[in-house]
């Protein structure tokens, strides 16, 4: 069931009110709760609702043994099997099909011919999100064996629906700080909760959709017959569909979430001000990136082992980014150029005295994401070849629609550097109009929505991972 | 509740509830596609009056750029953004050697998701064989012959072999079928001697339409499904699709030769010549993975050739 179908609105309608009619009766509403997400999850795959729920009770059960002893040794070895447990599970429902490949080409290139059997694996949907949820949960509990914690809010967190399909990543420690918080189970900031969703809709249904449909898709599915102006058109409207598409779907459970009671973690900063790439990964999906920093980056050592380790670091914890997002070369290409770029500016910045104006700083920065984006939409590695070959072909032939594309991305630019004042003032719009006014903008502009947006329910790019 | 809640809540069953009364045909139609519930057969005629004149009255929201369509021109694909209404004869090619398509190759690609993941292959072959041939890829996802109100695709066909003088289309579609099809007040239970029949009448109308245009059809069989109720629809639509195929003269490709046969259990891998497993169905064990679709559109391709022909 999709936030974004007819049925998730209807079912809307009997699911809040029972939700907040329970506010009173703290465990019964977080059972509801539960129960919910595990219908919503049972609705996408039913084996999979029950692989979710034995995750669920192993993550506790392994939360109790890191948490119930004294013993440093015995505390750091359930920490160690969880983590593991966790990552082995990750890599095979995810990463098998990838590896077995990998080692195949490498087995059959040093001439030994090994039999690697294929199985018949599907990853449950959302796993990259709540497994990287799980590992913050063991963490909280190895770093806090104080806290007391339930298995009906063990499984609450890690199927909480807003955010067990694509994020944004909800770290442990903050999700029970709000638990046992006195906010809660009703809604909260609802001004903010309405403009959060109206806006996630407008950017998932009308623009996204748009710029998909009109730019996107013929490019990279026919990267041969493209020229400059068709390719650059493609990345520069895939650049602001992918923001679109996965900020619109965190501002739709961000205001859901306001409205269970739950603030959920900021994910994006407007990526696209960002004047480098450091400054890029600190805007774009900001739960995942912190997650990597603080997971990965800062274990490795982050910058505290000198600069050439540090750099290293930097680009190996780029590289899993990148393969976080899929069992693709694609992605892990996306990443490491990412990790290279980075690497570069540090080079840059040690080396050079060279200042950069911020205009001409932001415009490389964007440039550079741009380029990156073909690897990261393109099929494999040769349509991204064949598609960055294709720009050299240079016929000038601009249209109406390449205009479109410009204007667009004029008023997005524009309007991305005012966000917080915009936020500002349409939430107090909201604040202020009546019930009536209210309700009739709202009527229309959902009309309006259903009017502009694609016919049938479109797929987040990030429900993929 | 407190007021807070109340208000949210009275706002959202207001904007819901009209908005599904000014879409309601729209999401009958969504709901007939998606689990084969026809709200109309419930609800009166009249709750639908408002929503059929919106949606005579309004229009439409944009429509995927389809294959030949681009709205920003590419490099060598006759004018931009507009048809090839004369592409130009005898290409680098010689017509009778290059099998079942003359040399004003002209091809629709129809079909659901399963097109979606062959067309873009196929046609890129298809370009550097015919650089002066017109490709078309209408597939849509959630699309096939049983719902008619969605997309009805033997009309849609029809249509655009009136329109845009296609010489040759190729289908490739299934899954979303095994369900029973409504039409009007009948319904064809799915599976039954019926539904088979009246199933059959909707490839024919396609196949009759084709014959009398002299527009040749390639219609790509289905592989073996996880999914039971899609196993047994392929058995029977890939009987439907073969002897029809068969009796009007038509080209009918099957992907079983590729990748098993219906009567084997799914298998979401095959082996290579060297005896290694090939993974070639995607993880839903419906659909195809790249190697998968690179092999159908290969065949596709080599049909399309005539190198099969020779």
């Amino acid at each position: 069931m999709s936030f974004l179908s007819p049925e998730f609105a209807f079912f809307s309608l009997f699911f809040f009110p029972i939700y907040w009619a329970l506010n009173s009766h703290k465990k019964l509403q977080s059972l509801f709760l539960t129960s919910i997400s595990f219908f919503i999850y049972f609705c996408f795959s039913k084996i999979f609702a029950l692989v979710l729920f034995l995750f669920c009770l192993y993550i506790w059960a392994m939360g109790i043994w890191i948490a119930s002893t004294n013993l440093n040794r015995k505390r750091v070895l359930g920490f160690a099997v969880g983590l593991m447990v966790l990552i082995l599970v990750l890599i095979f429902f995810k990463y098998f099909e990838l590896i077995r490949q990998t080692s195949l080409s490498i087995l059959s290139f040093l001439g030994l011919n090994v039999f690697l059997p294929a199985l018949d694996i599907v990853a449950p949907a959302g796993i990259s999100f709540f497994t990287f949820q799980a590992i913050t949960y063991l963490t909280w509990r190895y770093r806090n064996p104080e806290e007391r914690v339930s298995v009906l809010d063990t499984t609450l967190y890690l199927s909480f629906w807003p955010t067990l399909f694509a994020g944004p990543i909800f770290r442990a420690q903050d999700f029970f700080k709000q638990l046992s918080g006195p906010n809660v189970g009703l809604p909260m900031e609802i001004s903010k909760a309405i403009y959060f969703i109206l806006l996630g809709l407008l950017q998932k249904l009308v623009f996204a959709n748009w710029l998909q449909n009109t730019y996107v898709d013929h490019a990279f599915e026919y990267p041969d017959i493209q020229n400059f102006i068709s390719v650059f058109c493609a990345v520069l409207a895939y650049s602001l569909q992918i923001f679109l598409d996965f900020s619109g779907y965190t501002l739709i459970v961000t205001g859901l979430g306001l409205l269970l009671g739950y603030t959920l973690p900021i994910n994006f900063r407007q990526p696209y001000l960002a004047i480098n790439l450091q400054d890029f990964w600190r805007r774009w999906h900001i739960s995942l990136s912190t997650f990597i920093r603080d997971y990965v980056y800062i274990p490795l050592g982050g910058n505290r082992k000198g600069f050439t380790r540090e750099q290293m670091n930097l680009l190996l914890a780029m590289v899993l980014s990148g393969l976080w997002h899929g069992a693709s070369y694609t992605f892990i290409l996306w990443g490491f150029l990412h990790g290279l770029g980075a690497v570069f500016l540090n080079l840059l910045h040690r080396w050079s005295k060279v200042q950069v104006p911020p205009l001409a700083s932001r415009f490389f920065t964007l440039l550079f994401i741009g380029f990156a984006w073909i690897f990261f939409r393109s099929s494999n590695i040769d349509d991204a070849w064949i598609l960055i070959g294709s720009a050299f072909h240079f016929k000038l032939s601009i249209g109406w629609n390449v205009f479109s594309l410009l204007l667009f991305s004029t008023i997005f630019f524009a309007l991305s550097s005012r966000a917080s004042q915009l936020q500002t003032y349409f939430v107090g719009l909201i604040e202020v109009s009546g019930l009536a006014v209210l309700t009739i903008s709202i009527v229309a502009i959902a009309f309006l929505l259903v009017l502009l947006g694609p016919s049938g329910v479109p797929n987040f790019i990030y429900y993929r991972f | 509740m407190r007021s807070g809640p109340k208000k949210i809540f009275l706002i959202a069953v207001v904007a819901i509830l009209i908005n599904a009364f000014f879409w309601l045909d729209s999401v009958d139609a969504y709901l007939n596609a998606q689990y084969h519930v026809t709200l109309s057969e419930y609800l009166p005629d009249a709750l639908f009056k408002p929503s059929l004149t919106l949606k005579k009255i309004l229009p439409k929201g944009p429509e995927k750029v389809t294959a030949e369509q681009p709205t920003v021109a590419p490099s060598n694909s006759g004018a931009p953004g507009k048809l090839t209404d004369s592409p130009s004869r005898g290409g680098t090619l010689q017509t009778k050697e290059r099998g079942v398509l003359d040399a004003q190759v002209r091809v629709l690609f129809a079909g659901d998701s399963m097109m979606q993941g062959v067309a873009p292959i196929a046609i890129s072959s298809l370009r550097k064989i015919y650089p002066d041939g017109y490709f078309e890829d209408l597939s849509k996802q959630s699309t096939g012959l049983t719902v008619n109100r969605y997309l009805d695709w033997p009309e849609t066909i029809k249509a655009q072999i009136a329109q845009k003088n296609f010489n040759t289309v190729v289908i490739f579609l299934g899954p979303n079928d095994p369900w029973d099809i409504v039409d009007g007040k009948q319904r064809y239970k799915f599976p039954s001697l019926e539904w088979e029949n009246k199933y059959r009448s909707r490839v024919k109308e396609v196949l009759d339409y084709a014959s009398a245009h002299k527009v040749k059809i390639i219609w790509i069989g289905l592989s073996s499904m996880r999914d039971d109720r899609l196993q047994k629809g392929a058995v029977i639509q890939n009987k439907v699709f073969k002897e029809e195929m068969n009796s009007y003269g038509f080209t009918y490709i099957s992907t079983e030769d590729l990748f098993g046969g219906l009567d084997q259990p799914f298998k979401n891998y095959i082996y290579d010549a060297g005896g290694k497993e090939l993974v070639v169905r995607a993880s839903d064990g419906t659909h195809y993975s790249p190697q998968g679709l690179r092999m159908i559109s290969s065949k596709l391709v080599s049909v399309i050739a005539g190198s099969e022909n020779k």
